[in-house]
């Protein structure tokens, strides 16, 4: 179901609809598996999603900021030029679990920023208008910027993986 | 930059307890995404639920909402749809609430095609109970709960939702949000009563539910009006194709409610 044809984003106020729309959606669903994962009483997993939504809201707040100068046009949310089912950022739900460590929380939210920086990448080579390609080239090292960080708080976690305690298991199939 | 209704401004803030990881999120945010989409406001919409895990959305929309008792959503939503026809009505809940406890109603509901929207979180499973099979469980899944497996012939809500009447139905899935997006605006838009089953995976008791990604296709026939083509194909379905199946136009029920009552005169009835 992935969206194989060329990109058409046609101008600059459609580039930032697309990139504000992901990066709300990205505050939105890593605020709520951060509060998620506190309910299941899992902290070391929800802090990793509670700190990575705070620095997306500053990436929120630019973009506005940016947009206050255009006219966002209303895409129907399933219109939206994502390469894959649904906005890139928009974690990967399936792979979420309550007992996730915070190793797993990062690996997965930097599974979605790598969706994002292909999204970038897509709009960079494919979309002819070069205010488009020079907004999405900026926004680009943002993202990698992002990710690096991601990259560096897995390369501080200790060797060991800390997976938290099942206080309520299941009764799984057998 | 204009003013937009934004699908954050749906939410409230109760924060969803449902596990890591289930598909209802999924259904959440695609509401919250139709809802701000449509430009419905808050005050004119109710969100109407029975019980289980899915049924806990009316909590979590910012509009008008009623947690109701087991199996009744629809009777629930059909009595306020009676009463206040302006209002735009949701019914939400799951599998079990839905075809189980609440089969009846669905039935009926279907029948009477008033203009409401029903959708349903399959997820094969009573998850709040700790994982009994539900009405739309496979005969052979063993559990603990069940360890012969239920040997029923699991329920079939699109072909039991055609043969009882209702003028659209639809299937989505929570891996396909934009899909499911896109099913849930066209079923509020829809002049009667709109039936959307939703595939949503239930990663604690189900989780070989991670299998329906790779499984899931959109479904592979064009929607039709015709009841006859829809049965044919959804028979030869094996429920997990998503997509538009059914939408006619049928006549819809909606009572003329005649005031027999003001609020002061309820008020004091109700005076101490």
């Amino acid at each position: 179901m992935s969206r194989q044809a060329p990109l058409t984003i046609a101008g600059e106020a459609e580039f930032l609809a697309h990139i504000i729309a992901l990066k709300h959606e990205s505050e939105d669903r890593l605020t709520t598996m951060a509060d998620c994962l506190f309910a299941h009483n899992n902290p070391p997993a929800a802090q990793v999603f509670h700190e990575l939504a705070g620095l997306i809201s500053l990436v929120v707040e630019q973009l506005q900021t940016l947009a206050l100068d255009h006219v966002l046009p209303e895409i129907p949310p399933w219109e939206y030029q994502w390469h894959c089912e649904d906005d890139p950022e928009a974690l990967c739900m399936e792979h979420a679990h309550y007992l996730m460590s915070a190793r797993q929380a990062l690996q997965l939210a930097l599974y979605n920023e790598q969706r994002s920086v292909e999204f970038l990448q897509r709009i960079e080579r494919e979309v002819s208008e070069p205010a488009v390609r020079e907004m999405a080239r900026r926004q680009l090292r943002v993202e990698q910027e992002f990710a690096e960080i991601i990259r560096q708080r897995l390369a501080d976690l200790p060797d060991e993986d800390v997976v938290c305690d099942d206080l309520d298991p299941p009764h799984m199939p057998e | 930059m204009n003013i937009a209704f934004k699908p954050k401004d749906y939410k409230t803030d109760v924060k969803p307890v449902w596990c890591p990881g289930c598909g209802d999120f999924a259904t959440l945010s695609a509401l919250t995404r139709s809802l701000a989409y449509l430009k419905l406001p808050k005050e004119n919409v109710a969100m109407i639920s029975g019980i289980g895990c899915s049924s806990r959305l009316p909590a979590y929309i910012d509009s008008y909402g009623f947690h109701g008792v087991h199996g009744r959503a629809l009777a629930l939503a059909q009595g306020l749809k009676a009463a206040r026809p302006d209002l735009t009505v949701i019914a939400a809940g799951g599998d079990g609430d839905g075809f189980s406890i609440g089969g009846n109603h669905f039935l009926h509901a279907c029948r009477r095609n008033m203009d409401l929207t029903y959708i349903v979180m399959d997820n094969q499973v009573y998850g709040m109970t700790k994982g009994q099979p539900s009405p739309t469980t496979e005969p052979e899944w063993v559990s603990k709960m069940a360890p012969h497996g239920t040997r029923l012939r699991p329920f079939q809500p699109l072909a039991i939702a055609l043969a009882s009447g209702a003028s659209y139905i639809a299937r989505g899935f929570a891996g396909d949000p934009k899909t499911l997006t896109q099913l849930i605006v066209e079923g509020i838009q829809h002049r009667g009563f709109a039936f959307i089953e939703v595939l949503s995976p239930c990663p604690t008791y189900r989780p070989e539910h991670k299998q329906w990604k790779l499984s899931v296709q959109p479904w592979p026939h064009p929607a039709t009006d015709d009841p006859v083509k829809a049965a044919g194909f959804i028979h030869g379905d094996d429920g997990l194709s998503t997509g538009l199946i059914l939408q006619r136009d049928l006549p819809v029920w909606q009572p003329v409610v005649e005031v027999s009552a003001n609020v002061e005169d309820i008020a004091e009835d109700f005076a101490l």
